[in-house]
């Protein structure tokens, strides 16, 4: 290979970072602003898992979501919390939010309120939002513990201030024997949400995290500990794909596989760039 | 004196919480089938902890607002962004305080767009923000550090493109080329299933390792700080 098509190579690896920044800039805005068709998925365990999970809950009982997600994790963790919610609402089975983070309900009730309204929902009856619960000095399993051993005597009153009581759904859920599932989605979901609310009281738990944790959370659906788990919108749109409800999830599933192939394509570049300024290096 | 008092809160405290978990709902038989005594104040227990984290909680407020407040009274140095944060503050407390859903009146509707650019204007456009430059930090990252040098690299460089490949619709489009074992999903699915959560697992023995030493030491005040009054 000649010193000139070395150097010319080797610029690869020198290149301003500013030309990859508007790069990726570019290869993130597009995919949201023209739908690109994808092929159907493969069905993994993880969104199949949650499927199945909110379709054998019984009329009695509820899914209880942990929406502790903020600005920071919205554009993963808002296509999972849609996506459940389309699905709870076309299957008609009631759920009961809270989070754990201090902006959380608000986003939460930006995403539920539309769909509950479309599917028909009553507030109080069908779905229900409990608002920020603060747990007791950041530990978790004491609030898991409280919540599942008694509700009402942990949270009295919604996020509107109205007294659990005069709720008609939430007359019936007072424990965890009350409650089907749980799914936390927020970047991180607590941990202690498997040796408390799964190990302790048995209720079934899945996550929807950030993809970046995907990896930490897998061990756990492998193990059965997590009944499912939606990492990142890949997840989301997975749920897309068995429900049929095409949503947030594919579309930002598209931003983000051209967003991974760009990391692809820059790390391949970064090598061939490393590669001939060495060799470049060692031939002088 | 006071110490031994810390010491011995912080020690019924662990212990009334070891056994609630511990012993179960209800004793068996021959040790009379009483229900758990521990599990029937839980939850007065744990309010009186939602409420003492309250009070941790503004702690960090008041510090930092009283620390902003002198550097603006003492002008010194960035006195500037002080006043800035006082601002800051004190609006989205009244805005937060008032706003409503559904404003009626000129003073409600306006208090509702201070709200509104507060909260939507400036914390989750600076929430968004700071989090949208991870990605430019990644690609950058990527293309100048992620180098195939030495063997362990190399793996590491081929399994992270593999996995990112398989979350891809990318990797389904080639996967029509490849026998069914080597397709992305089924590789993704392998690293993750066997590699991954071996080596989570070997952390997470480790991490909850330390954590349980951690936690004994806190319980026990063995602490350097455990037994401060």
């Amino acid at each position: 290979m000649t010193t000139a098509v070395l150097r010319t190579l080797s610029m690869l690896y020198h290149l301003n970072p500013r030309w990859l920044y508007l790069a990726v800039t570019v290869v993130l805005i597009v995919p949201l602003m023209v739908t690109i068709p994808m092929p159907a998925t493969k069905d993994s365990r993880g969104p199949k898992g949650v499927y199945d999970m909110v379709g054998s809950c019984p009329t009695d009982k509820v899914v209880l979501i942990e929406s502790s997600w903020d600005q920071g994790s919205k554009p993963e963790c808002m296509s999972q919390l849609e996506c459940l919610v389309n699905d709870l609402c076309t299957r008609k089975k009631r759920f009961v939010v809270f989070s754990t983070g201090v902006y959380a309900p608000t986003f939460a009730n930006e995403v539920i309120k539309p769909i509950a309204q479309k599917a028909g929902y009553v507030y109080g009856t069908d779905w229900v939002n409990l608002g920020f619960i603060k747990p007791p000095a950041d530990n978790m399993g004491v609030l898991i513990q409280s919540f599942f051993t008694d509700i009402h005597a942990t949270r009295p009153v919604d996020l509107d201030g109205t007294a659990l009581t005069n709720l008609p759904l939430m007359r019936s859920v007072r424990t965890s024997k009350d409650v089907h599932m749980v799914f936390a989605v927020t970047y991180c979901p607590w941990q202690e949400w498997i040796s408390f609310g799964k190990g302790q009281f048995g209720v079934p738990v899945a996550f929807g995290s950030a993809a970046i944790m995907g990896p930490y959370y897998y061990v756990f659906v492998d193990s059965g500990q997590l009944c499912g788990l939606f990492a990142g919108n890949r997840g989301a749109y997975e749920y897309e794909s068995l429900t049929g409800i095409r949503g947030m999830g594919s579309k930002m599933m598209m931003a983000f596989a051209f967003g991974l192939c760009f990391i692809i394509a820059a790390v391949v570049l970064g090598n061939i760039g490393f590669w001939a300024s060495m060799r470049l290096r060692r031939m002088q | 004196m006071k110490k031994n008092i810390v010491r011995v809160i912080t020690f019924v405290a662990g212990l009334y919480f070891l056994l609630e978990f511990m012993l179960p709902e209800r004793m068996p038989c021959w040790m009379g089938g009483f229900r758990n005594p521990f599990t029937r104040c839980f939850t007065e227990v744990n309010n009186f902890l939602m409420v003492l984290g309250g009070m941790g909680f503004l702690l960090g407020p008041i510090n930092l607002t009283h620390g902003e407040f002198m550097q603006v009274v003492r002008q010194r140095k960035g006195w500037g962004e002080s006043v800035v944060y006082l601002v800051a503050l004190v609006t989205s407390i009244v805005a937060t305080v008032f706003a409503t859903d559904t404003p009626v009146g000129a003073f409600q509707t306006t208090i509702k767009a201070v709200y509104d650019a507060m909260f939507y204007g400036v914390t989750v456009a600076f929430g968004i923000t700071s989090m949208g430059l991870v990605s430019f930090y990644l690609v950058s990252a990527a293309h100048r550090a992620f180098l195939l040098s030495n063997l362990e690299s190399g793996l590491m460089m081929v399994s992270a493109c593999i996995v990112m490949l398989g979350l891809t619709p990318a990797g389904d489009y080639l996967n029509r080329f490849l026998p069914d074992q080597l397709q992305f999903g089924a590789v993704v699915q392998w690293i993750l299933g066997c590699p991954n959560t071996a080596v989570q697992k070997a952390v997470l023995f480790g991490a909850c390792g330390g954590a349980f030493a951690a936690a004994m030491r806190d319980w026990l005040s063995l602490g350097k700080g455990g037994d401060r009054p």
